[in-house]
Parts: structure tokens; sequence; C-alpha cells
């Protein structure tokens, strides 16, 4: 069931054709978020990159390109202090003194010489200024002043004055300017002055400013080409994975037909032919599944038709042996009625063995007809819990009746009760196959014992006999069909040799086995163990309830246990006002009524009913004298009985009224009746309906003899198959319309479980509404209006 | 109250006899028939009170007699109890729920039979 479901469910999802309306919903989404974002990254690591690249490119060109401009104006400005010394010094020698203004003149034209120059101090070799030219142009660097004839106070000036060596060094920031010390040798060897020049920086500053003005444009235009690139490569190299999406989507969807069909010669083209793989085994596999399933289907259709063959087999034969017996059996039971005119007492003891041996030849072939079933498992178990005392004391009663003449049949019953998991009947027929074959092998006189002994979990069952006993070899083979112990006992002792057979079969469908102990000439005896049911807890509520009111504690005793032998439920009370009350309630489907009550006439109770709505249809039966019969049925009761009433007439004539066999009877299978069941029941009742209650030992009888229309499985534990577990089978065998009351959150659930079990035509309902609807097309059904499947087939 | 009429429709003789001879004393008028287009026949000519009717018969078989009788508005409403050797409980509910009023197996007890009529056509509830 697994494996074909599954399949079923992958077929159902791929004959969809196509995307599903959520996975339609689920995909995009995703799919165009995680593409963007991925070629988003894509194009941005590499813009990033580039531009990283190019702001380093710039930034080591811009610096080594200042410090070649650096070194270039230092290297001027130490070649302008080598040329200018001469002329500054010759200038202040011969004209600082006289012709000041010239003297100035000729500082300014040596000073325009160079645009780095900013200022110029003469020393004397002490240190002291003898002449400093202040600022010179307006500088964006602070420009040194010095203070003329003051010895300078800077250590490196007045070495520098001192000696015959060009020094120059720089002033770092804050103010930034190059200085050159510069002695003035004269020709003949004399130094008298040395001269300090000072340059700026400043026209490195420009010139870096515009270099760096002047990568913005390129750097920026890379920039821009590398954006494209990247959107470019990013497109290009995500392509097929954006294909392998698509392609996988569809797959995912169901398409197992689709193939990826990618040409890129990369990693990308490996996962697409291997995508393209799975789809084609996946398709592959549900090709299989789908053959497998309609084989399975077809074999088990195949077997269904063999079984159904061999059971009509069966039928045929026994069919074939009983229709001779039908004219035997019929001129026999007339004749010994006496329909067919006197017979005389010879006569008589003749038809009695006519009928006697009618009856052998007939359990003969049911035996063998169940045989056969059991064989082909066609005999179901319909374990319940039931007290083993009062099968084993029927059986035996059966038993005496029929053939236990002139045998001493002992029930030997130990401390109850027994109660046990059983098929009633079948174990039943269990102990009456071993009785039957007890009262065979024991001669007249001879005892035969029945023993029930309580184990604790089990009971163990014991049949002992005085007959010939066993001989050690062919005990094992007492339970071989058709085997008997002597060749010659089939004509001496009867039977075919089929009941210890069943017997074995019956207890091995119970996992039980059977012993047996032997001794020629002494007896035998078997003995088998019936498990112990666990216990029953809950009792619930009867499904019709009759009220009998009746101060004659006995009589009413005698009327409740019929009723009990319904099915229904019961109470009595001793009086009219109980009666009045107990109707008033609503619980109460019949009441049976004496005439002569301790508080009041009954009459006037049945008139006071009758009077009411919520009463009139009450069926009553009313018990008095004869003479009364008029006036009760003038009044509406629906039966009259006259005390003593004879056994099983009550019943009968209540049956008559809450079971009309002109209705049709629905089969209630129900774990638990509780009182909405019972309300829903009773309120269907109108409708023509009767309901019974499945309860084993009469319930298999019942879709055997009576006139079911339908099963209702009531299930309010939820547990679908527990409860009803033993009826599908039977359900099936009639193909009886099948209603399921069950929650509506667990209907599915439900349904599935009736197709696992083979009911295909199941309904189910989660309401009484719903249920009356179910059964009113019951009835309509009766009609000639048919609303089920066809279940003649 | 006059006397009831039976249509007994079966193939076998011996039954069929046995069923006439049996009913006939206990007052009833009985007719028998020895296939299902007789049966037929026989009901189209006079309506009888309650058909006896065997399963398993050469040519049109039980099963059909009672469609074809349900089928007509005329024949609907007689009641008809199966009497069958078939006793398989699937073939107890067909009949039931084809109309049958009731489904005896063979080989049946006269006593069950002449009950299960009587209860048919003399119902004490009205
Ligand atoms: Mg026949």
């Amino acid at each position: 069931m697994g494996i074909l479901g599954s399949a079923r469910r992958l077929r159902r999802e791929v004959g969809r054709d196509g995307v599903t309306a959520s996975s339609h919903d689920d995909w995009p989404t995703l799919h165009s978020r995680r593409g963007s974002s991925l070629r988003r990254r894509f194009v941005v690591a590499i813009t990033a990159l580039v531009g990283v690249v190019l702001v380093v490119l710039a930034l080591a060109l811009g610096l080594s390109s200042r410090q070649r401009l650096q070194s270039e104006i230092e290297a001027h400005a130490r070649s302008y202090a080598r040329l200018a010394v001469g002329p500054f010094c010759r200038a202040y020698e011969t004209y600082f003194d006289s012709g000041h203004s010239k003297f100035l003149q000729l500082v300014d034209d040596l000073a325009e010489l160079s645009s780095d120059l900013v200022a110029v101090e003469i020393y004397d070799t002490t240190g002291r200024v003898l002449y400093s030219t202040g600022s010179l142009r307006e500088s964006t660097s602070l420009v040194p002043v010095a203070r003329p004839d003051v010895v300078s106070e800077d250590p490196r000036v007045r070495a520098a004055a001192r000696g015959l060596d060009s020094v120059a060094w720089r002033t770092p920031r804050p103010v930034r300017y190059y200085t050159v010390m510069e002695p003035h040798v004269e020709e003949w060897g004399r130094h008298r002055y040395s001269v300090a020049f000072h340059f700026t920086y400043d026209s490195l500053g420009a010139v870096t400013q515009a270099f760096l003005v002047s990568l913005v444009v390129p750097t920026t235009l890379s920039l821009g080409i590398g954006l494209l690139i990247a959107i470019l490569l990013a497109r290009q190299s995500l392509s097929p994975l954006e294909k392998l999406i698509a392609g996988a989507r569809d797959i995912g969807s169901g398409r197992l037909d689709r193939r990826i069909e990618l040409t890129s010669d990369d990693e990308f083209e490996d996962l697409a032919s291997t995508l393209n793989r799975m789809a084609a085994r996946l398709a592959g596999s549900i090709v299989e599944l789908e053959e497998s399933n309609l084989a399975l289907q077809q074999s088990n259709v195949e077997l269904k038709e063999l079984d159904r063959l061999k059971s009509d087999l069966l039928a045929n034969v026994s069919h074939e042996l009983r229709t001779p017996l039908t004219s035997m059996q019929g001129y026999t039971e007339a004749m010994a009625e006496g329909l067919l005119g006197p017979v005389n007492r010879g006569q008589e003891e003749a038809l009695e063995v006519c009928q006697r041996n009618l009856d052998r030849l007939l359990t003969m072939i049911g035996e063998l007809l169940t045989f056969s079933r059991l064989e082909s498992d066609r005999l179901a178990m319909q374990r319940r819990a039931v007290d083993l005392t009062e099968v084993a004391r029927s059986t035996v009663e059966a038993v005496r009746s029929a053939r236990g003449v002139g045998r001493e049949l002992v029930e030997s019953f130990g401390e109850g009760p027994f109660v046990v998991d059983i098929d009633p009947e079948r174990i039943g027929q269990v102990i009456e196959n071993l009785l039957t074959n007890a009262v065979k092998f024991t001669p007249e006189g001879g005892r035969i014992e029945l023993r029930l002994v309580g184990e604790a979990e089990t009971v163990c069952v014991e049949v002992a006999d005085q007959g010939i006993g066993i001989e050690p070899l062919e005990q094992s083979r007492v339970f071989d069909r058709f085997y008997q112990v002597e060749s010659s006992s089939t004509r001496r002792y009867g039977g075919i040799g089929l009941g210890l057979s069943i017997v074995k079969q019956i207890l091995d469908a119970h996992g039980c086995g059977i012993e047996l102990e032997s001794q020629v000439g002494v007896g035998t005896t078997f003995r088998f163990r019936l498990p112990r049911a666990v216990e029953e807890s809950d009792r619930d509520l009867p499904l019709v309830r009759v009220l009998v009111v009746d101060p004659d504690a006995a009589f009413a005793r005698q009327l409740t246990a019929e009723i009990e032998r319904c099915g229904w439920g019961w109470r009595v009370v001793p009086s009219a006002q109980a009666a009045k009350l107990t109707v008033q309630e609503g619980e109460v489907d019949a009441v049976i009524l004496d005439r002569l009550l301790p508080d009041g006439d009954a009459f006037d109770l049945v008139r006071e009913w009758r009077s009411q709505d919520a009463t009139r249809g009450l069926p009553v039966v009313v018990v008095s004298e004869r003479s009364d019969q008029p006036v009760a049925e003038g009044l509406g009761a629906i039966a009259f009985l006259a005390k003593p009433v004879p056994a099983g007439v009550v019943a009968k004539k209540l049956r008559r009224q809450l079971e009309p066999s002109s209705a049709r009877c629905i089969l209630l299978v129900a774990d638990q009746v509780d009182r909405e069941l019972r309300e829903t029941s009773r309120s269907l009742r109108p409708l023509g309906f009767w309901w019974r209650r499945w309860r084993d030992n009469d319930s298999t009888k019942l879709l055997v003899d009576g006139d079911l229309r339908a099963v209702v499985l009531f299930d309010r534990r939820r547990s679908p198959l527990t409860p009803w577990g033993s009826v599908v089978p039977l359900v099936l065998a009639a193909s009886l319309p099948v209603i399921v009351w069950a929650d509506a959150e667990h209907a599915a659930e439900v349904r599935a479980s009736l197709a696992d079990a083979g009911i295909d035509w199941g309904e189910v309902v989660s309401s009484r509404r719903e249920l009356r609807q179910r059964v009113e097309q019951l009835r309509r059904t009766r009609d000639g209006v048919t609303v089920w499947k066809d279940s003649s087939t | 109250m006059s006397e009831a009429s039976i249509l007994v429709v079966d193939d076998e003789p011996d039954v069929r006899r046995m069923l006439q001879v049996i009913l006939d004393k206990n007052g009833y008028g009985v007719q028998g028939v020895s296939s299902g287009l007789e049966a037929l026949v026989a009901v189209n000519e006079r309506e009888p009170d309650l058909i006896l009717l065997d399963i398993m018969m050469e040519g049109m078989d039980g099963w059909e007699v009672l469609k074809l009788l349900k089928m007509e508005e005329r024949t609907r409403d007689i009641p008809v109890v199966i009497l069958s050797a078939r006793v398989e409980p699937r073939d107890k509910i067909r009949g039931l729920q084809e109309g049958a009023v009731d489904y005896i197996t063979k080989p049946f007890s006269v006593k069950g039979v002449l009950n299960s009529i009587d209860l048919i056509l003399n119902p004490t509830v009205s």
C-alpha cells in the first residue's frame, strides 16, 4: 500500500502538468531575489577591486612624483645657492653701505631668479645676521625672519656660518621650508660671509594638487568601464546558473521530460547533466511504479476472481447436496407431524429414524462446507469476550439432547468466571465436535466429562471420555482430515472424519494448540487452552429501552429476561405514578403495562399518554384479563396479552412494533453507544428503519438472516478499524452500504482505512444531520430509486 | 376469509409436489410451476397472494424472476419467499436486498415455512 500510495501521489502531482499553484508562488520570488543578489555581489566585487587597484596606483604614482619633485626643488635650490652666493656677497660688500637702493635692486633681481626662494640672510662667520631680506613673496609657508645684528640662536646656523662647506636642511612641518647655507669664499681664499637661502615647497603642493585633479577623470572613467565589464562578466558567467535554476524548477514541479541544455564546458555543464540524469531516472522509476501498480492490481483482480470461483464452487456443491434432501426432509416432517394422515406407532418410529439420519447427513454436509471455508480462510473468527461457561453449558445441552443417549455427560466447571476472548460459535463447534467424538467412541453407559479449569491467563478446557482410546502411533494423525482410527470405523462409528480436523483448524485460528492423552481401552482426553479476555470496562447504553410496569416481581423478571434476549434495555417500576415520571423523562421506547396497579388503573395512564403529542405513538402492551381486550385495543394498545403470558410472546409483539419487518434493519457497529448515538438512532426510527446493535453472537446471524439495509459504523474513539475489524469481511461479502460516522477532522483518515479494508463505497458522515440525509437516501432506495452502488455484482 | 393462493416455483418436481401437498393440507390454494418463465406467465394470469421461489433453475433463474416481479408495478407488492439450497450469507443478503420477504434455506423445516407464510399473510399488527 505504501509504495502504491506514494506512486499514485507522485503520478498525480506529475499529471498536473507543470507547475502547481503553490509551487508557482514559492519559486519566482526565491529565484529572482537570489539571482539578482548574486549578480549584484559579483558586480560590486569586481568594481570595488578595480577601484581599489586604481586608488592604490594613483597614490603610489602621486607619492613617487612628489618625492621626485621635492628633490628636484632641493637640487635646484642648492645650485641656485651656489651660483647666487657670490653675487649676493659682492652686492653686499659693494653697495650695502653706499648705494643701498642699488643693493636692494640687485637682491631683488637675484631673488627673481628662483621662484621658490622666500628669504635670504647674510651672516658673518660668527653667525651674526648682517642682512635679512625678510619675506620675499607671499607664501603659504611661514618664512623665518632673522633680526639684523643679532647672533642667530640656531646652532646649525652658527656652525654653518663658521664652516666652509655648503650645508642644507629641511625645516619640518609646520614651517616646511628648505634652507641652504652657502659660505662665500673670496678669490684669495678669505671667508667673511655665509648666506642662508630659504626655499618654500609651495610649488610642490600645487603640482601635487594638479596631478591629483588630472587623475580624477581617468579614474572615474576606468571605474565606469570596470563596472560595465563586471556586469557583462556577471551576466555571462551567471547565465548557465540561471538556466540550471529554471530547469531544476521545471523538473521539481513535475515536468520530468524537461532537459537542461548547457554547453559551457565547466562545472555548470556537469551539474546540468547530473540533473538531467536524475530527471530521467525519476521518470523511469515512476513508469516502473505505475507498471508494478498495474500488475499488482491485475493480480489482485485475478486473486479475487479465483476466490470467487472457489466459493461459487463450494456453494454449488453444497447446493447440489442439499437439494435432494429437501423433499425427504419435508415429507418426513410432514408425516411425523401427521399432516399427511394419521401415523401408527411403528411408522412414527421409522420416521424418527429417518429424521435422525437426515440430521446427520445435513451435519456432515455442513461440516464439509465449514471445513472447506476454513481451508480457504473464508471463515473469519468473530472474537469477543464471552463467558465460556455459557458456551460450554449450551453445547453440552445440545449434544445431550441430540446424541448423548445412554452416556453420562458430566460438566465439571472450576471456579469461574471464565471470560475468554474467542469466537463463541466456533469454540462451541469445537466443544461440540469433541463431545460428539467422545460419544461416538464411548460405549453405552460410559462417562464423558467436560472440564473447565481456570489458569492465570488462560482457561483450560478438557474433554475426557472412557472410549476405546487411540494407539500412540496414531495419536498424531487423528487431526488429519478424513482420518479415522480404523478404516472400518467409518462404518462402525459414522462420520466422515472431519470433526477433529475442524477442531484443530478453529483452534489454530485462535492461536491455540490442542493436546491429547490417550490409553487404549481406558479413554482419551483432549485438552486446549483459551486466552482470558481483557476486562471490558464500560457498559454502554442499549438502543431500545422498555419500561415494565408491574407490581408482580416474578412476572416482571420473566419479561425482562425476554427483553434482554432481544438486546434491549429495561426498567421495572411497580406503580402508575413511577411509570408516568419515567415516560416523562423521555428515555422510554415501549411500555409493558399491567392493568392492575397499586395506585390506579393502567388504562387511565394509556388514555393520558394517547392524549399527549409526545407520547401518542408510544407502543404499549397491556397485560390483563381477557375481558379487557376490547377496551385496551380501543385505547390504542398495540397488543393485548392475557395472563399467564406464554414465554416469547411479549418480545414478539414488541419486536413487531419496534423492529417492524416491513422496514429494513440498519446494523450499528459502535465501540460504545452513548446518549447522542442513542438519540440519533431513535430519531431515525420514524424513517422506517430499525437499528440493531452489533452484538457478535446475533449479528453474524443478522447479516445472514436479517433484512440488513446498511451498516453504520460509529467511531468515537478515533480508531477507525479497531471496533469493527471483524465486521468488515462480512460487510464486504454482503456489499452492504456502509456509513461511517466519524469526526469531520478524521473523515479522511477513516475513508483511507475503509479503502484499505477494501470498502470503496463507504460514506463518511460527521453529523447527525448528514446521517439523517444518508438514511433518507436509503429509504428512497427501497422505493425503487437506486442510490447506492449496485450490490448484485 | 377465502383461501389464500400460493405459487410454488421450483424446478425439482419432488420438492414442488411436496410443497403442494403440504400447503394444500394446510388450506392454501397452491399452484406449482417448474420454471421462471412459467412463473411469470402464471403471475400474469392471476396474481397469487404469495410466491415461494426457488433460485437455482434452468433457464430463467429465481434472481431474474424476482427482479422482473419487483420491476412490474402490478406484481411488486406480492410477497416473495425464497426457498433455496444456497446457504451462503451473500445469497441471503442479496435475496433480501432485492425485495424478498424471507429467505429459507433448503432443506427446510415444514413448520418453519408454514410459520413464515402465516406471518406474512396474516400480520397481526395492522
Ligand atoms: Mg432448484
